[in-house]
């Protein structure tokens, strides 16, 4: 299960994700999210309330950073928590992504 | 096989469907969802040592089908083979397993549907079969018809014991 | 999610690995060199730890950590392997099995299991306390967590032998997701290995964005590892990906080339890997970049690319052995794979049963094909039909001998039985297999297990005497039972033997007559007594106990055994032992037949049991004893159409009636008697393929199935000693044919 809300703004759109993120839902994930929506502006995602994180959510973020800073614009990962960071830890992924605290 | 037994069940509450085929000028059923097909008397390859109710075996599509003679197996004189002799196939399920067998009729007339409340007990004179062989009897045209319950009637244990009892002699 | 595909991997191997557990267990009783069957038993416990480990069975894993230190400090020779331990391991191996086969989640809530998991831990302990942990020598207890090193600090260290870093270059196929592996469990599995000191996720195999499948694997590894393990160790966390995966798993301190080699055989770009790999601090760069130049040069000199080994040989920086040794590990690598490949083709038993009725149907069709051809009679076309038949053949074979299993399999299984049961009842019983090669249907090793673990159990319940009496008796106290198997004329038998007392015929004939199986005063042959065993309600057990004794399951064996087409002989001498001889045909499905015809009805006679063929009225014939002379020896003889009671009127067409019959004879042989069958006609080899006749002909005697023959008509094949014991039977008044039972 995961919700996935798209917050356009004036500045930056923003993405949250919670729930799974994983090979359960990515598939749909990845679906609901429109080319439009990445491309025109900064994005930022908020993962603050991920319950399940594997590498195919691992993939999704690579993507979506990758495909966000092709276009000209800055992806920044908001408020992972302890297991995503277990993992790009794990991997050692951290460089490859713009990590930020917001209250 | 589970959808066979729900359709048993469900016959029960509902109209039961018989095949009726001639034997010596009587009539029996078989029901119908226990018969596979009819075929037209064709050679058939008696076994050795075997009792007289077992014909023979024949070669189905590939599969040595057993043949018996109804009329014999029910206590009655054996039935005596013309041109228009044919050969009830059945598949009855018992003990886990489909065991096909074709029986000898002199002709195989209609499919009929009976209620519940058509079937009646065998009387227990008369028909000159084993009352366990018998459903019931129910009547369509002025005449008679005598349900039979295939599964006691020819029931492979039944058969294979019948047949050792013949080596035993 | 289908996680399925790579779980029933792991039960299948895991029931196989316990298989194997067991018997070497057993045989650690026997053998004078115990390491090598610790060392097997070890590494069959540290496999199904790992594998459970990736797929986060934890139960199990706990479970056999425990189990596998208790066998390493066993092959350390640090404790005694004795028949206690070996019984307390066995029954670890028991619960692993049962284990395998759960969930966690149903592991935790199974009150027993767990209290069987608690007792089984407790009863091990004698074995595991003494100076526990100091043990440097068990390599997955280092470290169970992950632990990432400074990369910086590891790469100079590269000279040193002992503490030297695996490369290991992961591509993993893209449907390991959906498939339920997430590459962190391997990450987290080689963790427990060893220390994990650099990872390089590649990411740049990702597609485009519109092109991008969410569920597919696009990532790549590349990882050193420092470990003290071995290749094998490695590659087994990777089992159940191997053979759709591009794992590549380069030892510490490998020479240069296997470095570049890797970087060559890898889709991404080389001076990216290059980087990689010397981030890894798996090689320094100055090597790598030499060997690289190297290999550059060496290709443009030669356009035919030498190989690489070559290149560093000439370079002269590694020395000749040691590429000798690595070709030689290579070469091992590769035949461990392809044992591997072998025991790993699973197929399911009833694909494997559609494929032979399958061929049964084209051998039939051949016949036909070859009856017509004959009748067309054209040159060409009966040459492909030979051609045609002798493939048939060809693939007919091939396709039973799949199915055809060594019995060594299904003997070893009987060391556990012949163990507890010998230990339930205070007896010493040494089990000798002998002919554990011999091969015969799958389906029907299947059937047999029941049987011949009666046979077994009665044998030793009522055979080996309690060990008082064999000391009475002087006999050695410990007793022997013999499982022996080989191939006698196409048939397979079993010989289930033993030194115990043998059967008392007096008893046996005492209890019959009490039993009311036989009448007083009724004359039996020896092997009739003993076969009373058979009759159902029979048992001459004087004390019940709860093994056998009960009367039932000897009859049982018998018709198992029957309905398999086989026989039972028993032979026993008092004081000295008993033998069960079975007596099967090697398959059910398709056999070699020879067809003939008595009074229009055809059969087929088992060619296997066939000695010759001749011309019944050649022979001089004793008239008064139905015996023929054949080259001085006399050898009984019956007639098919008078054992069967085939009569003119069977024959379907005038034609056969008005032919006038030339008898004919076939030779039998069954066992060690003789016997011949006169028939009317000899029609000649033919395949058959058995059509069983169903429930109703299982009583059938001298009959063993049928068969279509290539026009469609059915034939019975002869079950000769069926036919012979019928024919005894039905001119038991004449004595002359008597002789026949008593041919012992």
């Amino acid at each position: 299960m995961y919700k996935l809300d798209l917050t356009p703004s004036e500045h930056c759109n923003h993405i949250s994700i919670s729930g799974d993120l994983s090979i359960y839902t990515v598939a749909d994930i990845y679906n609901e999210l429109s080319l439009d929506f990445l491309s025109n502006k900064n994005i930022n995602i908020n993962l603050e309330n991920i319950t399940d994180f594997d590498t195919a959510g691992a993939q999704l973020l690579v993507l979506l950073t990758n495909k966000v800073q092709q276009s000209g614009h800055s992806c920044e990962l908001n408020n992972i928590n302890q297991a995503i960071k277990d993992y790009f830890n794990l991997f050692q992924l951290t460089q490859l992504f713009q990590l930020t605290e917001t209250g | 096989m589970q959808s066979k037994a729900a359709t048993n069940q469900a016959d029960v509450a509902q109209n039961r469907q018989f095949l009726t085929f001639c034997l010596d000028k009587e009539f029996f059923g078989m029901e119908l969802h226990q018969t596979r097909e009819i075929l037209e008397y064709n050679e058939v390859t008696p076994v050795p040592l075997m009792p007289q109710f077992i014909t023979g075996v024949i070669n189905l599509r590939g599969e040595v089908v057993p043949i018996i003679d109804l009329s014999l197996r029910l206590g009655r004189p054996p039935i005596k083979l013309h041109k228009r002799t044919c050969i009830v196939v059945i598949e009855i399920y018992i003990d886990d397993q489909y065991h096909v067998l074709g029986l000898l009729a002199d002709s195989v007339s209609e499919v009929i549907e009976v209620t519940a409340e058509d079937i009646e007990d065998a009387p227990a004179f008369g028909a000159k079969i084993k009352a366990e062989f018998i459903l019931g009897i129910t009547k369509k045209n002025h005449h008679f018809i005598i349900l039979l319950d295939a599964e006691k009637a020819l029931s492979p244990r039944e058969l294979a014991y019948l047949i050792e009892s013949e080596f035993d002699k | 999610m289908e996680f399925s595909g790579a779980l029933d991997t792991f039960y299948a191997e895991s029931d196989e690995l316990l298989e194997s557990m067991e018997e070497d267990l057993l045989n650690l009783e026997d053998v004078d060199d115990k390491l090598e069957s610790l060392n097997a038993i070890f590494r069959a416990a540290h496999t199904i730890k790992g594998s459970s480990g990736i797929f986060g069975l934890n139960h199990i894993v706990e479970f056999t950590h425990v189990v596998e230190s208790v066998l390493d400090r066993a092959r350390e020779s640090k404790i005694q392997v004795d028949s206690v331990l070996i019984s307390v391991l066995l029954k670890c191996r028991d619960h692993i099995a049962s284990l395998v086969h759960i969930s966690e989640s149903e592991y935790r809530s199974d009150k027993k299991l767990t209290q069987i998991s608690g007792e089984l831990i407790a009863s091990l302990t004698p074995w595991t306390t003494h100076s526990s942990k100091n043990s440097s020598s068990e390599p997955d207890k280092q470290q169970t967590g992950i632990s990432i090193n400074d990369s910086a600090g590891t790469t100079t260290d590269k000279e040193q032998i002992q503490s030297g870093l695996w490369h290991i270059s992961i591509r993993l196929n893209k449907n390991c997701l959906k498939d339920g592996m997430d590459p962190v469990s391997f990450i987290r599995y080689l963790g427990t290995i060893g220390s994990i000191n650099f990872i390089e996720t590649i990411t740049s195999n990702l597609p485009e964005y519109q092109q991008y499948e969410a569920e597919n694997l696009y990532f790549a590894y590349e990882l050193s590892l420092k470990a003290e393990t071995d290749l094998q160790t490695l590659e087994d966390a990777f089992m159940f990906v191997q053979e759709e995966s591009d794992i590549t798993i380069i030892p510490p301190n490998s020479n240069a080339a296997d470095y570049v080699k890797l970087i060559q055989s890898l889709p991404e770009e080389d001076s990216r890997l290059g980087e990689i790999l010397v981030a890894c601090g798996s090689i320094s760069k100055k090597t790598l970049s030499k060997a690289l130049i190297r290999q550059i040069e060496q290709g443009m000199e030669n356009k035919n690319e030498s190989r690489i080994g070559e290149v560093l040989l000439e370079q002269k920086s590694v020395s000749e052995e040691i590429v000798e040794a690595a070709l030689q590990k290579q070469k091992e690598s590769e035949k461990n794979k392809k044992q591997k490949e072998i025991s790993f083709v699973r197929v399911e038993s009833d694909r494997l049963d559609y494929l032979i009725n399958l061929i049964g149907e084209l051998v039939i069709n051949n016949q036909r094909v070859d009856i017509i051809s004959e009748r067309i009679n054209d040159n060409f076309l009966n040459e492909a039909i030979e051609s045609l038949g002798r493939f048939t053949e060809k693939i007919r074979d091939a396709a039973l001998d799949l199915r055809m299993v060594p019995i060594g399999g299904t003997f070893q299984r009987f060391k556990r039985v012949v163990r507890d049961t010998a230990q339930e009842l205070g007896k010493e019983i040494n089990l000798v297999i002998e002919g554990a090669e011999t091969e015969l249907d799958r389906l029907m090793v299947e059937k047999l297990v029941d049987p011949l673990t009666h046979i077994v159990r009665n044998a030793i319940d009522h055979g080996i005497e309690p060990i008082e009496e064999r000391k009475k008796a002087n006999k050695e106290n410990v007793g022997t039972l013999k499982l022996s198997a080989y191939h006698q004329a196409g048939h397979i038998v079993i010989e289930i033997s033993d030194d115990g007392k043998g059967l008392d015929q007096n008893k046996l004939m005492g209890k019959a007559i009490e039993r009311g199986i036989i009448e007083e005063g009724q004359q039996l042959s020896r092997q009739e007594i003993f076969q009373l065993i058979f009759h159902p309600g029979f048992s001459t057990a004087e004390n019940v106990t709860n093994l056998s004794g009960r009367g039932v399951g000897m009859d049982v064996v018998k018709r198992n055994v029957e309905s398999l087409q086989g026989s039972v002989e028993i032979s026993s001498e008092l004081s000295i032992g008993t033998t069960l001889r079975i007596r099967l045909p090697l398959t059910l499905a398709i056999i070699d037949g020879f067809h003939v015809e008595s009074r229009g009805t055809h059969f087929i006679i088992p060619q296997a049991t066939i000695i010759e063929c001749m011309d019944f009225t050649m022979h001089k014939t004793d008239t008064n004893r139905q015996c023929i002379n054949l080259r001085g020896e006399m050898i009984p003889y019956i007639r098919l159409s008078q054992v069967f009671c085939l009569s003119e009127s069977n024959c379907r067409t005038i034609e056969q009636t008005d032919k006038k019959h030339r008898d004919k004879l076939v030779v039998v042989q069954f066992g060690e008697h003789v016997a011949s069958i006169v028939v009317d006609e000899l029609h000649g080899e033919i395949q058959t393929v058995v059509k069983p006749m169903g429930q109703i002909f299982q009583n059938l005697k001298g009959i063993g199935g049928s068969t279509l023959l290539g026009n469609g008509e059915i034939a019975f094949i002869i079950d000769v000693p069926q036919l012979i014991d019928l024919a005894v039977g039905l001119e038991s008044t004449h004595p002359d044919l008597d002789r026949l039972s008593e041919n012992e």
